[in-house]
């Protein structure tokens, strides 16, 4: 299955949980979404979801300079980001949960049963 | 194995192309966008090198990432397709993107501009209302001729216009419309031109400009003598009478009047002058051709000392001449000899006279006087 498709819809509250974990600047968020086995993601599709997310004002951010390079972006999770985190990690939950157990072979193998006795009948 | 030097300058190509990319975004979008592009970018490349990518599939990521749809500003129309926009862009489009995108990396690169450059845009408003205004200011001085305010009600409509197309023009409405693109460039260059000209205008470069553009022009606004303005001629005749009415004609025959007297007040054709002290005054001419007003018939009538308390009627009293005196003149049928040439008085009789006409009592200019003149 394409789990960038996947991801697309999830992208947010990806985002906003390793944020809460701890500031962080474009790359480096990229870089925690990998190693938390977030592989397939685009560079540009977080920082563009981190554009998003700010302008919704679920994030703040601030400048630091560094030493001889370019300056970076940090951004920090706000308390309306909290929340929406909090929302979001319900419904994923819950959503997470309905397709578990839709998924599971043992619900499976039931629904394939029970359509086969309602053909018999 | 890549150096630093080619580092760098991947990661700053790289970057200019994603921001010409997005180059139809208002620039606060962009820099929203790009902001921190070339630290992400090095740090990726340390890692997995200077294979970024394509550029415009990079900025098309960042843009629905962020929720902005592809080749449209935020809140505004979409564009049915992208790509074919694209390939139809003529080929300045991207030029003017790169500008945009060159600045954007500048801004990114230095914090310090940045934040100037963040500071400027708390002016933004007044930039706009200061571009449309100089844009009404160049186009009122050179089709008429305008202070600094409007002076009629269509300078005031086009001024509201002028500061409107300056407010639309910040707008960045063209989006992926390359001939909206081309009319908006066109306006900004027209805006800074028109800036610059009104600015360098009031630093004085004024007197330069007219007067180089008068001559050339041959834009004299009414009579003039040694550059001041001559508002109205009082003729005597050679016995040193002062002459009710004169008409006067130049040259060529044309008559030597005030050019743009044609302005009604309370019923009657006025013009404006200056009398012997300098004082405003309103004029107005007492002699008709028919129906229409003579100008070139002098002098012309005083009718009120100040222009705004014209009252429509005709002066009572005779004009007060501003000469005390004329001499009486002698004349004579003889050429002028070169010799000594005595100033023409009236106390002093014997001596040569100056004038070499011969008056022949006709308004008009005839040949004959001419060809008189020139024996």
């Amino acid at each position: 299955m394409d789990t960038t498709q996947l991801l697309k819809g999830v992208l947010d509250v990806a985002v906003l949980a390793v944020i809460e974990n701890e500031d962080g600047y474009g790359y480096d968020i990229v870089r925690r979404l990998r190693a938390a086995g977030v592989e397939d993601i685009g560079d540009a599709s977080v920082y563009g979801t981190l554009r998003r997310l700010y302008t919704a004002g679920a994030l703040s951010t601030y400048v630091v300079p560094s030493d001889g390079g370019p300056h970076r972006k940090y951004y920090a999770i706000n308390d309306l980001g909290k929340q929406m985190l909090n929302q979001q990690r319900a419904s994923w939950a819950a959503f997470a949960g309905t397709m578990s157990a839709l998924l599971s072979p043992a619900q499976t193998t039931k629904a394939k049963s029970a359509a086969t006795r309602g053909a018999k009948k | 194995m890549t150096t630093p030097e080619e580092t760098t300058k991947a990661i700053r190509d790289f970057a200019i192309k994603v921001r010409a990319a997005l180059g139809d975004l208002t620039q606060e979008e962009i820099q929203d966008l790009t902001d921190g592009l070339e630290a992400d970018l090095a740090e990726r490349a340390a890692e997995q090198g200077i294979a970024f990518g394509s550029a415009a599939g990079y900025a098309n990521e960042l843009r629905a990432a962020a929720g902005l749809s592809a080749g449209i500003s935020t809140g505004e129309k979409a564009e049915s397709s992208n790509d074919e926009a694209q390939t139809r862009k003529p080929r300045w489009i991207p030029i003017t993107d790169q500008v945009t995108a060159w600045w954007q990396g500048k801004l990114s690169g230095n914090p310090l501009l940045a934040k100037i450059w963040s500071w400027l845009g708390n002016f933004r408003g007044f930039w706009w209302v200061l571009r449309g205004y100089a844009v009404f200011l160049l186009f009122a001085n050179i089709y008429s001729r305008a202070g600094l305010l409007p002076a009629s009600k269509m300078q005031f409509v086009f001024m509201v216009l002028c500061l409107v197309a300056s407010y639309v023009l910040s707008r960045k409405f063209w989006g992926r419309n390359w001939f909206l693109k081309l009319v908006a460039s066109g306006g900004h260059v027209l805006t800074v031109y028109a800036t610059f000209a009104v600015v360098l205008s009031a630093y004085g470069w004024q007197y330069y400009q007219y007067d180089t553009r008068y001559p050339s022009n041959n834009y004299i606004e009414g009579l003039q003598m040694n550059g001041q303005s001559v508002t109205n001629i009082f003729a005597y005749d050679k016995d040193g009478e002062r002459i009710p009415i004169v008409q006067l004609f130049d040259q060529t025959g044309q008559p030597l009047a005030v050019v743009r007297p044609a302005q009604t007040q309370n019923g009657l054709p006025v013009t404006w002058g200056q009398n012997k002290a300098g004082d405003p005054l309103t004029l107005t001419t007492g002699a008709y051709n028919g129906l229409a007003p003579v100008w070139n018939a002098w002098p012309l009538l005083q009718t009120s000392k100040w222009p705004d308390s014209f009252t429509g009627k005709l002066p009572s009293t005779p004009l007060d001449s501003p000469v005390d005196s004329v001499p009486k003149l002698t004349l004579t049928t003889e050429r002028l000899l070169p010799n000594p040439i005595p100033t023409a008085s009236a106390a002093n009789p014997s001596a040569t006279p100056v004038a070499s006409k011969k008056p022949t009592g006709t308004p008009k200019p005839s040949a004959a006087a001419t060809a008189k003149g020139k024996k």
